[in-house]
């Protein structure tokens, strides 16, 4: 019986190959996206998903308020762990992990020769805590004996494949690793291997070394690392709110027995927190460089474009489905007739859409590929388009069964309530409400709302990004190439000073304007410090202020414009400042000329103010221009800002004079030049990745929709043949034809416009707050989003319409 | 003279063979003529009158109407041509199901431009005429056959056409009603406009001054 149902089935599909390949297309994007979507989510909640203790597991962070700012650090003072372990109960692990870096790894090879690693990451040093809270598979070692030698080094399997590759963990044991720090160079010994840990984790550490317990000063209670991570084990009964009072009160207490016993007045309020192992992955407020993290706001969003994307393909099936009942109309009459019934009629239905979704189910697995493909700067490293099939099936067929409900249920009850009577008498089953406002159109409408949203968002997406990165920055960046002294070298006594040899070498060459030394306008580090200024008589006004090391040169070379004053002296120590407009405004100076003279400074190390610049960007524009001080101190001054000659046609052969006289000076493999261009963009790629995938969104929603409105327009041409042909006897034109059956779509589509525009404003208008430099929204974009939609819809529709009006009305009068 | 054909031959190819629909067809109308087209089934009827109303091409032969000799026409001024002077009436009545009786016979006027008011006007003028003034706001469903016919000729009248083709009007009414739209078709002819009708009944083709019999496709 099931068989023979699916024979008819297939055969009734195959009939309809155009609404069954239009339907199964559909489908099948709606089900790759929920697929890639899904791997994407699934993969970013299952950081340390199999850790046996993962809900006890907390992390402890560090929050301030800055400024007037509320900021948080993802570590915490290094003292803190052991003022726990003394004052605290109720923890089963008190787990501290300082990790830091090593500019230079060598290994003795036993054949003779060095291997080299430069810029080691994720080397930490732990306790015995750590391997009683995570569990690790020794492949070699052991614990007891790691912890035995204070100098022994243990390594997980993939950095011992890296420092020693092709041998077995056993070989590696005793060897003897070299690090040489930033000022500190350590000798270790190899005391095991342990396998790595299951992915994805938010546990990179690389290389363990025992935790020396020292006893801290009094201020290192103060200090805050973003590198020196802790976290809490807890007990079964205990309660992560007061367990993070009881942490804050021993920083609390610290901070204060050192307040008492310092002068410095230096302001700001910090507390500790406890993020629980689950939220760590999401933790988008906390500051960390070396960790991946997700956000879940976006991850709410691409869910909402699965859910979205997979209703748009489900209303067009939907919708072909409801306009394909007249055609069958006589078919469920007869069957009807002879007895069938409506659970019959019903399931019949139901195992039509249950076979159609699950070929699109099949043919999703190409379109998943390709999506990975176009989004493979979006996806997360690791994640695979397919690692399980049984997944993979299992996803198949749950999404079939639901799509087959969702698109399936509504039609088929349609087709249950068609009159057996009324079809053989060949009343046209569209008299009644195809002048009203039906399902179909409220459909189409839905679906074209969804459209116009992604379209407009992309639109003002790519507005804003076109208007963050090609805006005035305030300052010139024509023309100028930056040139960095790599960190490593800067604290390198071998190097001391050699930059200014290489400015003077740099200085000769041809093709270069000018040079100067300083911390470029735009840069990703920043330091800033807490300045003060006080007028005698009235309380100290203090403000954050962003210090930028620089020359002489460099205002004349980024163009900047002195509002008052002058450039700073040549000084190889810090003795004046030139500050920004906002800085004047920042400590309430009437005018860039009231500023002058002025002293400002950290407490005990003031100087006079001696010139204003004008405001420019030193940040994205999600960030307001803060106060800013140039100063000038020779050692301090590691980039360079290189103009080169407007003539572009000699860049590269400048560029390569510049590489071939910095390794005269550096090792040849550390040169890396960047123009402004490239550092804007920087700024932008989590933009220009939402960007992207809007643009997909748009793309695919626009097509699905197109799809759908493209099987109605065919079957609705197709239903009103006797109509047309009707109308072109009494004289109607083609061109009237054609207007006539395109004016319901650009109908439909004004009205989806008119509800959409204000969905897409209020997102947009949310997402543009965040910006301190923003564009506006304005009704343009809006009407140029729905004709755009109309271009689509009428080019979908008109290429039926106009078969169907050029068509012989005879011929379509003629079959009764 | 109204219209004339010359030699008309329509055919068309079906596996490698020509199947004739119409042969050597001659035939000339004078206006006011009342004229019944006879013949069984698939005999070419319905193919000779849209052969006439300009609707469906022939493939050798000369057709001349008023003067204007149809076969070196193009196409859209053929559709004017017919737009002008023919009206259809048929035998399903082909309303549009979706528009009033008022709607149905204002459509052709639309499509002939004529401006509101005189549409308006011209369809005050057909429904008083037809007795249906009643009716014009009910839709075709709302009918009985013999009154959607009613319908189908006055919405073939309505922009005063020189001819009027209908396919067997009354093949789906009952013979009261058929006589009904027969004595009309009379009432018609009278008034001066040209009636060329296809129909099964001998008693419908007495309406008619002349009966032109086909048999595949060929006059007898
Ligand atoms: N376009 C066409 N292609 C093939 N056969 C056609 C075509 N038009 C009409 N015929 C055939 O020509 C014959 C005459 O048709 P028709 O004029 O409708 O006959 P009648 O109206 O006299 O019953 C029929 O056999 C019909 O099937
Ligand atoms: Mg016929």
């Amino acid at each position: 019986m099931v068989k023979k149902y699916l024979i008819t089935t297939l055969r009734h599909l195959q009939k309809k190959r155009l609404f069954t390949t239009l339907n199964i297309f559909g489908l099948a994007i709606g089900i790759s996206v929920c697929w890639v979507i899904y791997r994407i989510v699934s993969y970013e909640y299952s950081y340390d998903q199999n850790l046996a203790n993962k809900e006890k597991i907390h992390r402890v962070i560090s929050g301030y308020i800055f400024d007037e700012k509320e900021d948080y650090n993802g570590g915490a003072s290094k003292p803190l762990y052991q003022g726990i372990r003394e004052q605290m109960g109720g923890l089963e692990h008190v787990v501290p992990v300082f990790e830091r870096s090593f500019r230079n790894v060598e290994i003795k090879n036993p054949s003779g020769g060095i291997s080299h690693f430069e810029e080691q990451r994720n080397i930490a040093a732990i306790d015995s805590a750590y391997f009683k809270m995570l569990h690790y598979d020794w492949l070699a070692g052991t614990e007891a004996s790691f912890f035995e030698n204070p100098s022994s080094v243990v390594l997980t399997e993939n950095r011992a494949k890296q420092y020693f590759p092709g041998k077995n963990p056993d070989e590696i044991l005793e060897r003897t690793i070299i690090y040489y720090g930033y000022g500190d160079t350590i000798s270790r010994t190899v005391a095991g291997v342990v396998a790595n840990l299951p992915q994805p984790t938010e546990f990179i550490s690389q290389e363990f070394v025992p935790l020396i317990h020292t006893t801290y000063e009094l201020y290192v209670w103060t200090n805050t690392n973003g590198s020196d991570r802790l976290y809490l084990q807890l007990d079964e009964s205990s309660e992560p709110a007061l367990i993070a009072k009881q942490v804050d009160d021993i920083i609390q207490q610290k901070t204060k027995e050192w307040r008492d016993q310092s002068e410095n007045s230096f302001e700001f309020k910090r507390w500790m927190e406890l993020l629980p192992l689950s939220e760590s992955h999401f933790s988008t407020h906390v500051r960390e460089g070396d960790i991946r993290k997700a956000s879940k706001p976006v991850l709410y969003g691409l869910m909402g474009i699965a859910l979205f994307l997979l209703l748009l393909a489900c209303v067009n099936y939907i919708n072909m489905s409801i306009a394909g009942i007249p055609q069958r109309a006589k078919e469920i009459g007869v069957r009807k007739t002879l007895g069938g019934n409506k659970a019959q009629l019903i399931g019949q239905f139901l195992l039509e859409t249950l076979v159609t979704t699950f070929l699109a189910g099949i043919s999703s697995i190409v379109l998943i590929k390709l999506l990975f493909w176009l989004l493979h700067d979006i996806i997360p490293e690791g994640i695979s388009p397919f690692t399980n099939i049984l997944e993979f099936s299992l996803f198949i067929v749950a999404l079939s069964v639901l799509i087959a409900l969702l698109a399936g249920l509504y039609p088929a009850w349609l087709i249950t309530r068609v009159n057996a009577i009324n079809v053989f008498r060949n009343t046209s089953l569209r008299t009644k409400n195809s002048k009203g406002f039906n399902l179909q159109k409220t459909l189409i409408v839905f679906q074209f709302v969804i459209a116009l949203v992604f379209i407009t968002s992309a639109l003002i997406i790519g507005k804003q990004l076109h208007y963050s990165i090609t805006s005035d920055m305030g300052f010139n960046k024509e023309a100028v190439v930056l040139v960095q002294v790599p960190y490593k070298y800067v604290f390198d006594d071998n190097y001391d000073g050699k930059q200014f040899s290489l400015l003077q070498e740099l200085e000769t060459l041809p093709g270069i304007q000018s040079i100067s030394m300083g911390v470029a306008p735009l840069s990703e580090g920043y330091s800033s410090s807490q300045y003060e200024y006080s007028e005698e008589g009235q309380p100290p006004i203090k403000r954050q202020v962003f210090k930028k090391w620089v020359d002489t040169t460099y205002i004349h070379l980024y163009g900047l414009k002195m509002l008052a004053g002058r450039n700073l002296h040549e000084s190889d120590t810090p003795k004046e400042y030139v500050i920004n407009e906002t800085a004047v405004k920042a400590f309430g100076f009437d005018s860039p000329q009231d500023a002058l003279g002025k002293y400002i400074g950290q407490t005990g190390e003031k100087f006079p103010i001696v010139g204003v610049v004008n405001d420019f960007h030193m940040q994205d524009f999600y960030s307001s221009i803060d106060p800013m001080a140039f100063q000038m101190e020779k050692e301090n001054l590691h980039n360079f800002n290189i103009k080169l000659d407007a003539n572009t046609a000699q860049w590269q052969h400048t560029l390569a004079q510049i590489e071939e006289k910095w390794y005269q000076f550096y090792p040849a493999e550390s040169f890396s030049y960047s123009f402004y261009d490239e550092s804007i963009e920087q700024l932008y790629q989590q933009e220009m990745q939402l960007a992207t995938l809007v643009n997909l969104s748009t793309i695919i929603s626009i097509f699905i929709s197109c799809l759908g409105l493209f099987g109605l327009a065919v079957l609705t041409a197709f239903q009103r043949t006797k109509e047309i042909g009707i109308r072109k006897v009494m004289g109607a034109s083609v061109e009237g034809i054609v207007r006539l059956l395109s004016k319901e779509y650009v109908l439909l589509v004004t009205l989806a416009l008119v509800i959409a525009s204000p969905i897409a404003w209020f997102f947009m208008d949310k997402w543009l707050e965040k910006f301190a430099y923003r564009i506006q929204i304005e009704w343009w974009m809006f009407l140029i989003a729905g004709l755009a939609a109309l271009a689509i819809a009428l080019l979908t529709v008109s290429s039926q319409a106009i078969k169907a009006a050029i068509a012989n009305p005879v011929k379509s009068l003629r079959s009764e | 003279m109204l219209l004339q054909l010359n030699n008309i031959f329509k055919w068309v190819n079906s596996g490698g063979q020509r199947i004739f629909l119409l042969k050597d067809i001659n035939l000339e109308v004078e206006e006011g003529e009342f004229i019944s087209i006879m013949g069984p089934s698939g005999s070419g009827k319905s193919t000779l009158l849209n052969v006439i109303g300009m609707l469906d091409s022939f493939d050798e032969g000369e057709y001349n109407f008023l003067d204007e000799s149809v076969h070196t026409l193009k196409e859209k001024h053929r559709a004017n041509l017919y737009k002008e002077y023919i009206g259809f009436v048929f035998q399903s009545y082909h309303l549009l199901d979706e528009l009033t009786v008022q709607e149905n016979l204002e459509m052709p006027l639309i499509y002939k431009k004529f401006k509101s008011s005189e549409r308006k006007a011209m369809v005050a003028d057909m429904l008083d005429r037809f007795n249906i003034v009643g009716k014009k706001d009910l839709f075709p469903a709302q009918l009985s056959g013999g009154q959607q016919q009613l319908v189908g000729v006055a919405r073939a009248l309505i922009s005063k056409p020189k001819l009027i083709l209908a396919d067997e009007p009354t093949g789906n009414l009952n013979s009261k009603q058929g006589e009904e739209i027969m004595e009309l078709f009379k009432q018609l002819n009278d008034e001066g406009v040209t009636i060329i009708q296809v129909t099964h009944s001998e008693k419908n083709a007495e309406y008619g001054s002349r009966i032109i019999n086909l048999l595949d496709g060929r006059m007898i």
